[in-house]
């Protein structure tokens, strides 16, 4: 039988939502979060698929997008 | 908890070779000192050998003077949340120095509170790109024929306090000044993307204790700024309260208003220039010199050298109709 996993946890939609704070890079308990640099040198992480086990503990970290939200910045038809 | 509104003070080490350096009035140093002289560890950004910027730990005090003067370049933080928390752990006091973003993030991995734990934040104007620094380094190097060995993002001990003058300096024994890169930064084009929509523009923020270099000083304490650097601090909870308190000996200080103390990042983030994808454009597709020029107010030396003639010669036209 397959085994049916959930969605790749997405940390960002658009790239204003994330500062790279590396808190999700961090709490990660399988280190399958890694830090890449953009084309502009900012780091951004990347969930790897393979490794990842669907925890969710990174999307619950994050507290930039969260305080994004409260300002008001989060929904500016930015972001889903 | 963090209170409703900051205490706010303006304060300056008593040690003028402190507060020399480091970018402000040295709040910094007599915060980490006290750390530091309890056993605690310090955590900051310090400059690579290779010129970037990352996030380090420092139990010893001269590890922690790298840590001081601003780096205006997004820090790396790989690895060092779970350092934090491994000294916390073990019952070590800590202090974490950051942008508000680094100290909210380091805030949400910890998921709980930690007496022994103290964040510092610095008032951010936004984070520029390290990529855009490591070109400007190399255009430099090829300009002045030489490897650069040192760096001074705001050079303070030669220009003051207030100026925003680069210095590099270079194996061959040269100095130069510059303020280009100073430009791109202030031009905006090269912050990372979410410095636009930063949510920690206010006077709330997310540290103990917030500091920043503090521009309005003369209408907040008439009187106290001699152009060697005076720290905005902000006290934004018992504890940050109880971090100044320990440490008012070594420091002069005095206490102010908050409507006195304001600066754009303490009210609202700068906008996203329009043209932000032309420049990104550019820096990819042209050469250095052209974005220099375009973007940072650079004036190649030959025309500076042509305008001169020229004014010579206008000059000697002029002392000639007069004589
Ligand atoms: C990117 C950036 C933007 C800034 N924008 C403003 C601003 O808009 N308005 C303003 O008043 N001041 C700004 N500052 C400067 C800030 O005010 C000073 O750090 C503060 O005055 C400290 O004073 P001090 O004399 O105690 O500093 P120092 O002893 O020089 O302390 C420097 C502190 O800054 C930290 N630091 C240095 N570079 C970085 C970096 N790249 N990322 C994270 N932390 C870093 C170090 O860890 C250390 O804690 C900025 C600094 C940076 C790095
Ligand atoms: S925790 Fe959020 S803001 Fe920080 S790096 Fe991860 S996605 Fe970005
Ligand atoms: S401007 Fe805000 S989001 Fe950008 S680095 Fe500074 S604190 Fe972080």
């Amino acid at each position: 039988m397959k085994k049916t996993i959930g969605d790749l946890p997405v940390l960002f939609n658009e790239k204003e939502n994330c500062c790279g704070c590396s808190a999700c890079y961090a709490i990660c308990p399988v280190e399958a979060i890694s830090m890449e640099p953009d084309e502009e040198g900012f780091l951004y992480p990347a969930v790897d698929a393979g490794k990842c086990i669907r925890c969710y503990k990174c999307l619950a970290v994050c507290r930039f997008k969260e305080e994004q939200r409260i300002k008001g910045y989060y929904s500016r038809g930015i972001c889903g | 908890m963090n209170w409703e509104a900051p205490k706010v003070y303006a304060v300056k080490h008593k040690d003028i070779s402190t507060r020399m350096a480091s970018r402000s009035g040295g709040i910094f140093t007599a915060l980490s000192d006290n750390i530091l002289e309890q056993g605690g560890i310090v955590y900051g950004c310090v400059l690579t050998d290779d010129f970037l910027a990352a996030h380090v730990r420092a139990e010893k005090a001269e590890d922690r003077n790298q840590m001081r003067g601003s780096k205006y370049i997004q820090s790396d933080l790989r690895g060092v949340f779970k350092m934090v928390r491994t000294d916390l752990d073990a019952g070590k006091k800590v202090l974490f120095s950051g942008t508000s973003c680094q100290v909210a993030g380091l805030q949400g991995f910890l998921g709980k509170e930690y007496d022994h734990l103290c964040c510092v934040d610095i008032v951010c104007h936004g984070v520029p790109s390290s990529n855009v620094w490591k070109a400007y380094i190399k255009w430099q190097e090829r300009r002045n024929h030489s490897k650069c060995v040192n760096v001074d993002f705001r050079n303070k001990r030669d220009h003051g306090w207030a100026a925003h003058i680069e210095t590099m300096m270079f194996a061959s024994g040269a100095k130069v000044d510059s303020e280009v890169f100073k430009n791109l930064f202030y031009g905006h084009h090269i912050l990372r993307p979410c410095c636009y929509q930063c949510p920690y523009k206010s006077t709330m923020h997310p540290g103990d204790i917030t500091i920043a270099d503090y521009w309005k000083i003369r209408k907040a304490a008439p009187g106290f700024n001699d152009n060697r650097g005076v720290s905005l601090v902000l006290l934004n909870n018992d504890d940050g309260n109880a971090a100044f308190e320990a440490v008012k000996e070594a420091v002069e200080y005095r206490a102010c208003r908050i409507e006195d103390s304001l600066q754009t990042p303490l009210v609202r983030p700068f906008e996203r220039p329009e043209c932000r994808e032309v420049f990104w454009k550019d820096f990819h597709k042209r050469s250095f010199r052209f974005v220099a020029k375009k973007y940072g107010g650079y004036v190649p030396e030959n025309r500076i050298a042509v305008n001169v003639k020229k004014l010579k010669k206008k000059l000697k036209r002029l002392l000639k109709t007069l004589t």
